[in-house]
Order: structure tokens, then sequence, then C-alpha cells
């Protein structure tokens, strides 16, 4: 019962994600993206400059300063494959019958406005950031700007749904309640209260991150629960934890600890996803379960939106061979994909790899 | 978290134990303070005095010291009001200083004297006198008296108390600083907005504050009147300065926003 149970909710969830119209999650993502770029490119002028068509380096010599020309070509290509730019003898013109379909598609589409902090926030500043980021400055994901927009972004309805479809296929309530769950990557607050709200607080959360800043905040969530508000710290069931975000520490987690780990839109940020899968496995009881949500391309080119991740400080997505490749080398034998942004993975290896690959420099990253 | 406390009480002449609980913020704050310190105090009422025992990060008393609490002077004991800066209050609400004996009103529409409750401030409590409830909330020579409004639940006593004992650790005379008592007004005139994310802001008082580029990003998310705020820190050198600037509503929401702008980076403390 329990199995038709957990199989008619996410049926359930998947028809809300299409009845808001959000079930090509992968193109509308980068529609989406493309968007908030072009925008991005709009206020800075390179749109007007691109009615003639311009070559790269006219493009960089415009912008002035760029030290990242690999990440303007990048930019420059992702957005011609989503054909907001059109190539000319290798030159660059703008498309602008595609840029008002965007913004059309602002207005009207679910995924759209349920991301549109993120396009408002390249109308506002977030230009300057990826004008910044091109003339070589680095950014991460607690710089103020980004998390200024995933503290908003993080409780857009779509995401808080998402987390729910994850939550269900990992075997919903029936095989959560009562687990011990790492939540990597729990950010500011509203995850932790998801997933503890979901399991109706019958579980032991572990929220980690990778920030103090982002863990302290997290600590003082507030949540409703015995009719009395609380914060997240207040709870008995719920402890924290701050992740070396280079992966060069262990997880403050012992081997075999976990009975699940939730991983939500996190690893494409992170610049060592085999090293991150490899800790969270190192964490897993045998037979423990990941849930790790991130969009899969279908294809290893560059996208839009790795484009835009890289704008923010973060790495990239990847492809689902790519994934399947870190799983395996990570121990999960036992892997599912799901419409090509949800992972479920068992950990069969009984004795898992304790020791983490140890770097010394950020240029090894993957 | 339950403390077995094992200190030298010079009052009482000898070695005492007790086991003290702390929970919520009280607890928050302790653990803060053994982060900062190394050790952290906890106070232990002995009736006609108060033990104060600086605790270390293993429960360990490391030193300890008494005050008397000499009940029969306080009624005797005249009061001196002093005239302050002027601060909105939308509760009725004194300051004072215990041992200098000096106070201050920032609003007291209530026709029980002022002193009367005064009279009854040796340590925090609720005291009932003329048909009224009074709030009176202790934390070292600072107090902070308000009168009760309606719908206001014991739980917001706990939380004004710690704001305080918060604001003592930066200020051990509020009177004198009239950013602090902007601060303690404003909880105490929106209790429902207070979180434990606004202890932090008594730290920062003196220190000067400076909004980031993330601001753009939260237009239209927060108050305009924050959003003014917190663009207006340029033009100050400390963030009391900014604060003594600010209208009422403006330091409810700085002060209920606080820890979240500082962990977001939209302001950053130089």
């Amino acid at each position: 019962m329990a199995v038709i149970s957990t199989v008619g909710k996410i049926k359930g969830y998947l028809t809300a994600l299409r009845n808001v119209k959000t079930l090509r999650i992968s193109r509308l993502f980068r529609k989406v993206h493309a968007l908030a770029l072009s925008i991005g490119l709009d206020k800075i002028g390179v749109l007007d400059f691109l009615d003639e068509p311009r070559n790269l380096d006219d493009v960089a010599s415009f912008i002035g300063d760029v030290k990242r020309l690999d990440l303007l070509g990048e930019l420059m290509e992702a957005l011609a494959n989503e054909s907001v730019l059109v190539m000319q003898d290798g030159r660059y013109k703008v498309n602008r019958a595609e840029i008002d379909k965007l913004h059309a598609m602002r207005q009207s589409n679910m995924m759209f406005r349920s991301l549109e902090v993120l396009i408002s926030g390249f109308e506002k500043i977030l230009y300057e950031l990826m004008v910044d980021v091109l003339r070589g400055a680095e950014f991460d994901f607690v710089s103020p700007e980004v998390a200024t927009l995933f503290y908003i972004q993080n409780t857009s309805e779509v995401y808080n749904l998402a987390r729910e479809v994850l939550l269900e296929l990992g075997g919903g309530k029936s095989r959560l309640k009562g687990c011990s769950i790492l939540d990597v990557g729990c950010g500011f607050g509203i995850e932790p209260s998801i997933i503890l709200k979901f399991l109706d607080f019958d579980c032991r959360l572990i929220c980690a991150d990778f920030f103090t800043n982002v863990v302290d905040e997290c600590m003082h969530y507030t949540i409703e629960t015995d009719g009395q508000t609380k914060l997240l710290k207040d709870l008995e069931n719920v402890e924290f934890a701050v992740l070396d975000p280079l992966i060069r520490k262990p997880f403050p987690i012992p081997d075999n600890y976990v009975d699940a780990a939730f991983c939500f839109q996190v690893i494409h940020w992170n610049h060592y996803p085999q090293e991150l899968l490899n800790e969270i496995v190192r964490t897993l009881k045998s037979g423990g379960i990941l849930m790790l949500a991130t969009y899969m391309k279908r294809k290893e080119k560059v996208t839009v939106t790795d484009v835009l991740i890289k704008m923010m400080g973060g790495n990239r997505f990847y492809s689902e061979e790519e994934m399947k490749q870190f799983f395996e080398k990570a121990g999960l034998k036992k892997h599912t994909f799901f419409l090509s942004n949800f992972a479920v993975a068992i950990k069969t290896d009984a004795n898992p790899r304790t020791a983490i690959i140890r770097r010394t420099s950020k240029t090894e990253a993957t | 978290m339950k403390f077995k406390v094992s200190a030298d009480c010079q009052m009482c002449g000898g070695n005492v134990y007790h086991e003290v609980e702390l929970e919520g913020d009280s607890l928050s704050w302790f653990n803060e303070q053994l982060e900062v310190a190394g050790v952290a105090p906890i106070s232990i009422d002995h009736g006609n005095h108060v033990m104060v025992v600086y605790l270390d990060k293993r429960g360990c008393a490391r030193s300890s010291y008494t005050y008397p609490i000499v009940k029969e002077e306080i009624v005797s004991e005249r009061w001196t009001q002093i005239q302050g800066v002027p601060i909105q209050s939308e509760a009725d609400l004194i300051f004072a200083n215990w041992k200098e004996k000096k106070y201050c009103i920032l609003r007291w529409n209530i026709d029980t004297s002022p002193e009367a409750v005064l009279a009854h401030a040796e340590t925090a409590k609720v005291v009932s006198l003329e048909g009224h409830e009074f709030w009176v909330l202790a934390s070292g020579d600072n107090r902070m008296i308000v009168a009760k409004m309606v719908g206001w639940q014991r739980n917001l006593f706990q939380m004004m108390h710690e704001m305080l004992s918060q604001a003592t650790l930066v200020e051990p005379n509020i009177l004198v600083n009239p950013a602090v008592q902007a601060v303690l007004a404003s909880v105490a005139s929106n209790p429902f907005m207070y979180t434990s994310n606004s202890s932090s802001i008594f730290a920062d008082l003196k220190r000067k504050v400076r909004a980031t580029r993330a601001l753009m990003l939260l237009n239209g998310r927060v108050g305009s009147e924050l959003i003014t705020f917190l663009e207006c820190l340029e033009h100050y050198d400390t963030l009391e300065e900014c604060i003594l600037s600010a209208s009422a509503k403006q330091i409810a929401l700085l002060v209920k926003n606080y820890r979240s702008l500082r962990n977001m980076g939209v302001i950053i403390v130089m």
C-alpha cells in the first residue's frame, strides 16, 4: 500500500507541475536563463551594439577590460544556441524577435514567474556582477548579490514543490519517517522546514551548508510546531554542520551515520562534485538513500544555464552520463534518474571509502 | 541544558552547589559568550544577594562574585528623573539605572507613578499595581520597565529580557545611550516583530555599517522605509548615529531583519 500511495503522490505532484507548465523543465530553465542573460547584456548596452554583426573581440572591446574571453565566448555561443543571437559569417547579431518572445513568456509562464527574482535581479544589479566576472572578479554563492538572490529565490513555489517531489521519489513518508537525514546545502532555512513538515517532524535532521553565515541564518529560521513558533536551532531533532566548500576536510559527520541524504540544487554550484558525492556517500549507512536534484543536460555542450551559473560563481551542470559516473565512482551502484532533474541512489557498499580525495589547488576541479 | 555549578560564595561564606538550567535564547546567549570570551556568566539568586559565576566551556567555575540586594533601602531611596533624547515609543516605557537611582521616561500615560513601580525594580519581575501589570526587566544596573499591553504573552517578557541583556553587554548604563534606548523602545513598541535575529545589532551600534549593492535586489521585497534607512547608512560614521535619525518604523524593521541582512551580505560591518 505504501508503494501505491507514494506513486500516487508522485503522480499528483507531476500533475501539479504539468498544470503550472513546468514539466518541460530543462527547456524552460534555459529560456529563463537566456532572458536573464540577455537582459544583463541589454543593461550594459551590448544588445544595441549587436544590432550590427560583431565578432567576439568587438564585444570584448565594447565591454572593456574583459579578462574572461573564454566565458564571454561561451555566453555568446550559448545565447546563439537559444536563438537570442544569430551568427552571420562568424559574427553575432541580436535577434530581437526571440527576445520579445522571451519577454512575453515572462508575463505568461509559471516557470518564468517563479524565477522572476532572477530575471529582475539582472535588471536591477546582477548585470554589474556579470561585467565584474567577465573582468576577472571571483564570486561565490555567499557573495552578497548571489546570497540575497538565493535567499529570495529559495522560497519559490516551484522549488518547494520540487523538494517535495524529491522527498516522494526518495520513498516518501513511509521510508523517511524516523530516519536520520543529512541535508547538504540546507540554505537559509526553508529547505529544512519543508523536510521537517513533510515528515511531520519525525526525523533527525542535520542541516549542513558550506558557509557559516548561511548556517547561522538557518539556525534562526522560525518554524511553527505544536502551535508554537520556534527557531530551528531550538528543535531537539535538528543539528547543524558547516562543511568545507573546497571539500578538503571531511564533513564533520561520522562514517555510516545517516539513513538518507538530501542534496537539492547544490552539486552544480560546487567545484568539486566528485569529492562532494564521495563525502555524502561516506556518511550514508549501507542501504541509505541519496536524493539529489540538479538539472541534467542531454549533451555535454555548454548551455546558457551553465553560463549563468558561472556568472554567479558556480561551476556547471552535468549530463546524465556524467552524473552516472560520479555516482558510480562514489560507490552508488543503484541509481535512477527522473525528468532530467532528479536522482535517487542507494548505497550498497557495506565498506564505503572513508578517505576523501585531497587536493591542493582549485585548478584541479572538475 | 543543565549546569552543575560549584563555586565559592563570599556572602554565604563557603562553597555552594546549584543545578542551573538554561534554554532557548538564554542558552544561545550563553554559548555566544563562550565563543567570544571563553567564559560566560550565570547568575544565581541567593535571596539577599546574587552570586554571578563565570563558567568555561567544560562547565567549570572559573571565577565568581556576589552583590547584595538591600530591599529595605529601596522604597526610601529617592529616584531622580533625567531628560533624555526624545525617542518614539508606542509602549509606556521607562529606562532606569538601579545603582544611580536615575530614570528617564520615554512614554508614561498611566496614573501609577513611575517611582512606585521603580521601588519594585530590584530584580526582573512582573509587578501588579493599581490594576496595571508592569514588566520589570533587569540586567546589570540597567532596568527597563514596560506596561504590559493587551495580548502580550509571558514569552515576550523573556524575549525583551534577552534584548536588554544583550544591550547591557555593550552598554552598562543605557541611560547615556539613546541609540540603545531607541532599539529597546522599538522592541517594546513592536514585541511581536521581535525574533532573536535582532540580538547582534547591539554589538554593531558603534561600528560603521554600509549597505552593499545587493540591497537593490530587496527593492519591492521589504518595506521601502527599511530600504531608505539602509541607503542612508553611508552618510553616518556609526550605526547608532543613523538609528538616532531614523523613524520608529525604520528602527523596528531594521531590528527585525538585522541578522538576515548581515547574513545575506546586504549590509557589511566595517
